[in-house]
């Protein structure tokens, strides 16, 4: 096998190992219940009460016609649209269509509120995710698809289909998501660098927003100058060393449990939460295995105490 | 994380047989993705969904105060404090303009404006505010030995042009 061969048969090992269906199906559900929590208050629904005079649409928006803000009634019925497209999602059924459409409605929205003049970050990893696992055989286990597909096949009086578990195509979204973190965090530090140096982290920056948004916890930390330039420090390390974790699968759990730690400090100390970035973490949970451990432990449980009981009773 | 089989010179898995189309298109599609986000980081570009996620990247020197703005109205005699939600920004939004704008006076105004104007639109008109005032102040920094300033601006409250008085 040539050098090149090998190359391509690892990158194919990477990213197309067979992996389990139920886990994608899970991400699928997952991320319907994010963008619902997303919907559960009326962040949109503002955009329609914003005075026209602070609307500045990206130029794709405004090329969709919408050189005004849209109307509370028009975002009522986005939301809606929305709503629908998620439940089908959610239930599995035309599985990938309908997660293609929450998609497009949700990037729609999003951008809505990027219309002010001011870039909001925190959702577009969750934009990516939609994206992979609607590209991916997301429908294929626990959907109403599976359920029609298998109902289908008795009608027609098709051999069943073999029961398949794994899927060549169910690893690489969550590889890819893992790609997009590592991107996001990388760039994050990499844009404190690159217009500030590693004077970034000598404290005095980091004690600036913890004035400015002034909680209790942030005034506290604030006059501690070298406990600042050490958080520093650590925010800096911790941003640069995600894309690690793309090559290096065991250093994810680190990764991510690092990730909640700053998440956990940036709520703290400076009131920013970033929620639908660090709740797609749980997308990385493998659920499949999960269940298989937490079966295989009831069962001993189960079997250790049939063995105990004709002893106890005797 | 994600402890699905692995693959391995022994696994079912690896073989030499020929790649099926779908795993060619997505690794046209990796390759895309990890394009752009170089793109995004070399170029610096912040066009949404694309960006460089350059937030907090500016260093603050320890001799740069930070400013604290605020927009206040009166109703029925009552002063109470606007918040970024009351005019539907974010705070990032709200602030963006209130602290930031050199104009203090034409911020302010065009915010208690359109907050009146919004309570028209509803039919609330007798909630309108009768006055308004923005503040900036600069926070007292540990270290920064000066004395922190403030300032107070009327804002107009209708569609009038403000007048910048500045009690």
């Amino acid at each position: 096998m040539t050098r090149l061969a090998a190359a391509w048969e690892r990158w194919r090992a990477f990213w197309f190992a067979p992996a389990p269906l139920a886990d994608l199906a899970v991400a699928r559900v997952l991320l319907c219940a994010i963008v619902l929590r997303l919907h559960g208050d009326v962040r949109v629904l503002g955009v329609g009460l914003v005075s026209a005079e602070h609307w500045k649409p990206l130029p794709w928006i405004e090329a969709l016609g919408f050189s005004r803000p849209p109307t509370v009634l028009e975002l009522v019925w986005w939301g809606r649209a929305t709503r629908i497209a998620l439940a089908c999602a959610a239930l599995g059924l035309a599985s990938n269509l309908s997660l293609l459409a929450v998609l497009v409605l949700q990037l729609v929205q999003e951008a809505f509120l990027n219309c002010f003049g001011k870039t909001n970050h925190a959702t577009i990893p969750l934009l990516y995710a939609l994206l992979f696992v609607a590209l991916a055989p997301c429908g294929r286990v626990l959907s109403i698809d599976a359920l029609l597909r298998r109902a289908w096949r008795r009608v027609r009086a098709l051999p069943a289909e073999p029961a398949a578990s794994c899927s060549p195509y169910a690893r690489w979204p969550f590889e890819l998501l893992f790609v997009e973190l590592a991107a996001y965090y990388f760039l994050a530090g990499f844009a404190k660098l690159r217009e500030s140096g590693i004077l970034w982290a000598d404290g005095a920056t980091l004690q600036y927003y913890l004035l400015e948004k002034a909680t209790p916890a942030g005034l506290w930390l604030a006059e501690h100058v070298r406990l600042c330039s050490a958080l520093s420090l650590m925010v800096l390390a911790f941003e640069l060393s995600w894309p690690l974790g793309v090559v290096l699968r065991r250093l994810r759990p680190v990764l991510l449990l690092a990730g909640l730690g700053f998440h956990w400090g940036t709520i703290t100390f400076l009131r920013i939460s970033f929620w639908p970035v660090w709740v797609l973490y749980v997308l990385f949970v493998p659920w499949t295995s999960l269940a298989e451990h937490l079966r295989s432990a009831a069962r001993a449980i189960l079997s250790q105490r049939a063995r105990a009981g004709p002893g106890q009773s005797a | 994380m994600q402890g699905r089989p692995s693959t391995g010179p022994g696994s079912a898995y690896h073989g030499t047989a020929r790649t099926p189309w779908p795993q060619v298109v997505l690794s046209v599609l990796f390759v895309a993705f990890a394009t752009l986000k170089l793109a995004e980081g070399a170029l610096g570009l912040e066009a949404w969904p694309f960006t460089n996620v350059s937030m907090f990247h500016a260093r603050q020197p320890f001799d740069v105060v930070p400013i604290r703005a605020r927009l206040f109205g009166v109703r029925d005699g009552t002063t109470f404090e606007l918040a970024p939600l009351d005019l539907r920004l974010s705070e990032d939004e709200f602030l963006t303009r209130l602290r930031d704008e050199q104009d203090l006076g034409r911020a302010c105004s065009d915010f208690a404006r359109d907050y009146n104007r919004r309570l028209a639109k509803r039919g609330r008109d007798r909630e309108r505010i009768t006055a308004a005032y923005a503040t900036r102040e600069e926070i007292a920094r540990p270290g920064v030995e000066r004395r922190p300033w403030r300032t107070r601006v009327a804002c107009a409250v209708d569609d009038a042009p403000h007048s910048g008085a500045s009690p």
